[in-house]
């Protein structure tokens, strides 16, 4: 018997929580960073690691579907680099559910290359299920965007009356937890991967916040009003700049009236 | 009053009013007053280029341009905290330029001008977050209060 030594994406806190609002539109699932007026409008939530290593979750929810963009940086990407999103039906207080990856419903896995891996895992079955390019009910797509980064994005139903998957209601609170790994990427390991060794997760548990309903206001509506933008924001710079060269014009004014006297 | 009393009289007459068109000399106290202007103003200049300095480093910290956005990606707390301290030093040299500037006009800066500097911060430190405007936010008072007590 030994003991699994876990590692944390991010610094452990006390509670950390993903509260995806109703977007609109929804983001493009096509594996770009780049589309900006689809991710960059919707929450995240940044896992800081030590050594240039950091994670930045978004999410966000579009009618029945649940969106998530992994942003993954690191000095160096491993070629067999994986995520795993473990998700249960459990309420944030519900005891049953802890860090460890077999206590979770159900397991959605990606890999660098674009394969991904969706089952229920409570059972603990060992179903042939291939590794996919996704489908109607997840969607997936990867991309290297840099040297630094990886960029990990994709949908799946919400609320699935499937057994075993994610049955996630509008206004209540999930608890999930995200893996890191690097062990599932070899095209030889055909089938499912094996759950047990993944051994870098985020620290703690993550509750996961529904929005109330799907008018609940989307991150559009409550953006810090509508300066929130490059322009206001170099307006209203340029007022406090006014306002502080105010100050010099009175100290200069205030130098010449010292050499009169 | 004999005559010679009276000539003694208009003798210290004469010499007052002549006292009184005398040009005005450079006294020790006019000497000291141009002196503590300069030093004044002096003063003003050092605590505006700071002023200046930290406007530009708060300007580029809680606007979240580069480098301050990769660095946010890493640690966006310890930028909401520099944006923060930045404002509060950009707020605290404004307050001392303006007030060494006052001083020499022979005023003394009010709460209307320490409103001014606080509303013209605060466009800035809007920008870093509720932690950094926080921070700003107490500092500054904390800094009036200083002040405040100091000077009773």
């Amino acid at each position: 018997m030994f003991v699994v030594q876990m590692s944390f994406i991010g610094t452990p806190a006390s509670a950390v929580s993903l509260e995806p609002k109703n977007a609109s539109p929804a983001p493009t699932i096509d594996g770009l960073l780049t589309d900006k007026d689809g991710w960059e409008k919707q929450n995240s939530t940044i896992f800081p690691y030590i050594n240039n290593i950091v994670l930045r979750v978004y999410t966000c929810v579009f009618n029945e579907f649940i969106y998530f963009g992994f942003q993954y940086k690191t000095d160096v990407h491993d070629g067999n680099e994986s995520f795993a999103l473990a998700c249960s039906n459990a309420l944030p207080t519900n005891t049953s559910v802890n860090d460890s990856i077999w206590s979770y419903e159900t397991v959605k896995v990606f890999r660098l290359d674009g394969k991904s891996w969706d089952e229920e895992i409570i059972k603990r079955e060992r179903r042939a299920r291939n590794w996919t390019s996704g489908g109607n009910r997840l969607e997936f797509k990867a991309a290297k965007i840099t040297s630094n980064f990886t960029f990990y994005e994709f949908r799946f139903m919400r609320n699935w009356t499937r057994a075993g998957d994610v049955n996630w209601t509008w206004d209540r609170q999930y608890t999930i937890k995200i893996f890191y790994g690097t062990l599932y990427g070899n095209a030889s390991e055909f089938f499912m991967p094996s759950l047990g060794n993944w051994t870098v997760s985020t620290p703690g548990k993550i509750t996961l916040v529904i929005p109330a309903s799907p008018d609940a206001p989307n991150m559009e509506d409550i953006t810090a009003l509508k300066f929130n933008t490059f322009v206001g924001k170099v307006v209203l710079f340029t007022i406090a700049g006014v306002g502080v060269a105010m100050v010099g014009y009175i100290m200069v004014r205030t130098r010449s009236r010292i050499k009169r006297v | 009053m004999s005559k010679l009393r009276k000539s003694v009289i208009k003798q210290k007459e004469r010499s007052q009013v002549g006292q009184r068109e005398a040009p005005p000399r450079a006294t020790v106290r006019a000497t000291d007053s141009v002196l503590r202007d300069n030093y004044l103003y002096s003063s003003a200049k050092k605590a505006y280029a700071f002023a200046v300095i930290f406007f530009t480093a708060a300007v580029w910290c809680a606007g979240n341009f580069w480098p301050f956005d990769k660095l946010r990606d890493l640690n966006g707390t310890l930028v909401d905290l520099l944006s923060g301290v930045f404002s509060f030093l950009l707020f605290m040299f404004v307050v001392f330029a303006w007030g060494n500037t006052l001083e020499i006009q022979g005023n003394v800066i009010e709460w209307k001008h320490v409103l001014f500097c606080i509303i013209v911060v605060s466009l800035i430190a809007a920008w870093s977050g509720l932690l950094g405007f926080g921070l700003f936010i107490f500092a500054a008072f904390g800094l009036l209060t200083f002040m405040w007590y100091a000077n009773r």
